[in-house]
């Protein structure tokens, strides 16, 4: 029982990465709306990045800033703070993600001004015409 | 094999059933504009989720960014689209049923694959042991710079967070490029945005007394990115997000009238030239692009604080790029590329 709780509690973060990376399949794949197939790949972005934030903790250890003892001097034992690298890759990878939506977003309000709809059917006949 | 209880994971266990209950929302919703909400409601959940796995300066983004702005920009869209999905028609539903079908057995798999990965927050994984303990071990002797993250993103990594700006000023372009003009033949505009006049008193009270502030601790979490959470990133989307707040509460020409659009890309290209002119000054004084030591001489300090300093002027860089771009995000979403009235 206790090896089946260590087990659990030692893996939960990679299967909600991987829960949230099929929902963002899902949406992004079998949903017929475009705004739907967006907020899929929201979901499926933030999956990765959950995934890579989460190799990074560490037991223990506290926000990668530093400590200082009285007399000035760092504390630089590694195994004090989390891993600084998944947060760097993160932090502009959740920028960038911003201006991915926005593009996507764009070209939705384009397709619908074009098409006069954002159903993926409807646009595949609209464009048939 | 003892655990220790310092990791709240029923605290976590929560916060990422809450998520997967989110996500399932909103991608079930029938109104685009709930889904929106819920997708600000997912992004918070994360933000939690960030600060919990001591990732300060990541939850601080995803606030800024995927709660805040992600949210304005669906909504600003949500004016120009049918509000409503029909439902799937019955025609196309065999390929997708086979596609679920592909997708289970693919997220079996890999949910088995999880036994051979490193426990969570196991000290001693591979990604905690190999590279990054060299950047805390020698992050503040090398830059003077008590944030790993800050000295990371913009020293080590330097090229990477300058080919981002690069990345985000071009998404700005895009935005631009795609809406802003489409032949009158084809338009067939959904025109569902309210006109505001932005005589709302008690939003315009609060837009007064929050905006300052917003501008003013924008301008501390970019300079004091050094040694606390924070940094251009953060800085920016703040110092972008004072001015959306503005349109919002007033409207978007009152926004406009106090940052024109020529200005906002002006800034768009002075920070990631910012960027850039300080890595090209560093490779024109005999060092590498962005080897900031290079800048000793001229600024009168020790190599090892000239690499600090360095670190502030491109995080301005960031910072001013990414505010413009945020702000200009803004305009042309909310506004529909016309310019002429928002959300």
């Amino acid at each position: 029982m206790d090896d089946l709780f260590y087990f659990i509690i030692s893996k939960y973060n990679y299967w909600a990465a991987i829960v949230l990376f099929f929902i963002g399949l899902y949406g992004m794949i079998v949903r017929n709306n475009l705004m739907k197939k967006i907020i899929g790949m929201v979901i499926f972005q933030t999956a990765i990045l959950l995934f890579f934030v989460s190799i990074g903790v560490k037991r223990g250890a506290t926000v990668p800033i530093l400590k200082f003892s009285p007399d000035k001097q760092p504390l630089l034992d590694a195994t004090a703070y989390a891993n600084p690298l998944p947060h760097v890759l993160i932090l502009t990878a959740i920028v960038v993600g911003v201006a991915v939506l926005g593009v996507a977003l764009a070209l939705l309000q384009k397709i619908q001004r074009v098409h006069g709809t954002i159903e993926e059917d409807e646009i595949l006949e609209d464009m048939r015409k | 094999m003892t655990w220790d209880t310092s990791l709240l994971w029923q605290f976590d266990i929560l916060i990422l059933l809450m998520m997967v209950i989110c996500a399932v929302t909103a991608l079930a919703l029938e109104g685009l504009l709930s889904s929106a909400i819920v997708t600000g409601v997912y992004s918070f959940l994360i933000c939690l989720m960030w600060t919990h796995m001591m990732a300060v300066d990541v939850a601080f983004t995803e606030a800024a960014v995927g709660a805040a702005i992600s949210t304005v920009i669906f909504l600003g869209t949500a004016q120009y689209i049918n509000r409503w999905i029909k439902k799937d028609r019955p025609r196309e539903q065999g390929i997708k049923q086979l596609t679920i079908v592909i997708g289970v057995i693919c997220a079996v798999m890999m949910l088995t694959a999880t036994r051979d990965l490193p426990d969570w927050a196991d000290p001693a994984s591979p990604a905690s042991t190999h590279l990054s303990p060299g950047y805390i071990a020698q992050g503040y002797h090398e830059t003077a710079t008590p944030n790993v993250v800050t000295s990371v993103l913009a020293d080590y990594r330097g090229y990477d967070t300058m080919f981002e700006a690069v990345v985000v000023f071009a998404a700005a372009l895009v935005v631009m490029v795609v809406l802003r003009r489409t032949s009158h033949k084809h338009r067939k505009v959904l025109h569902l945005r309210p006109k505001r006049e932005g005589r709302d008193t008690v939003l315009r009270g609060a837009a007064q007394s929050i905006i300052p502030v917003m501008q003013i601790f924008a301008l501390y979490v970019l300079c004091h990115g050094h040694y606390s959470p924070g940094g251009g990133f953060q800085g920016g989307v703040i110092f972008g997000a004072s001015f959306i707040l503005l349109a919002l509460c007033y409207n978007l020409k009152f926004s406009m009238n106090r940052f024109r659009e020529h200005l906002v890309l002006w800034c768009c290209a002075g920070g990631v030239l910012l960027y850039a002119g300080i890595g090209a000054a560093c490779l024109g004084l005999g060092k590498n692009f962005l080897g900031y030591a290079a800048l000793a001489d001229l600024l009168g300090v020790t190599g090892k604080m000239a690499r600090s300093h360095g670190i502030l002027a491109v995080e301005v860089g960031v910072g001013i790029t990414v505010m413009a771009v945020m702000v200009s995000l803004y305009y042309d979403l909310a506004s529909g590329g016309d310019l002429e009235d928002g959300l």
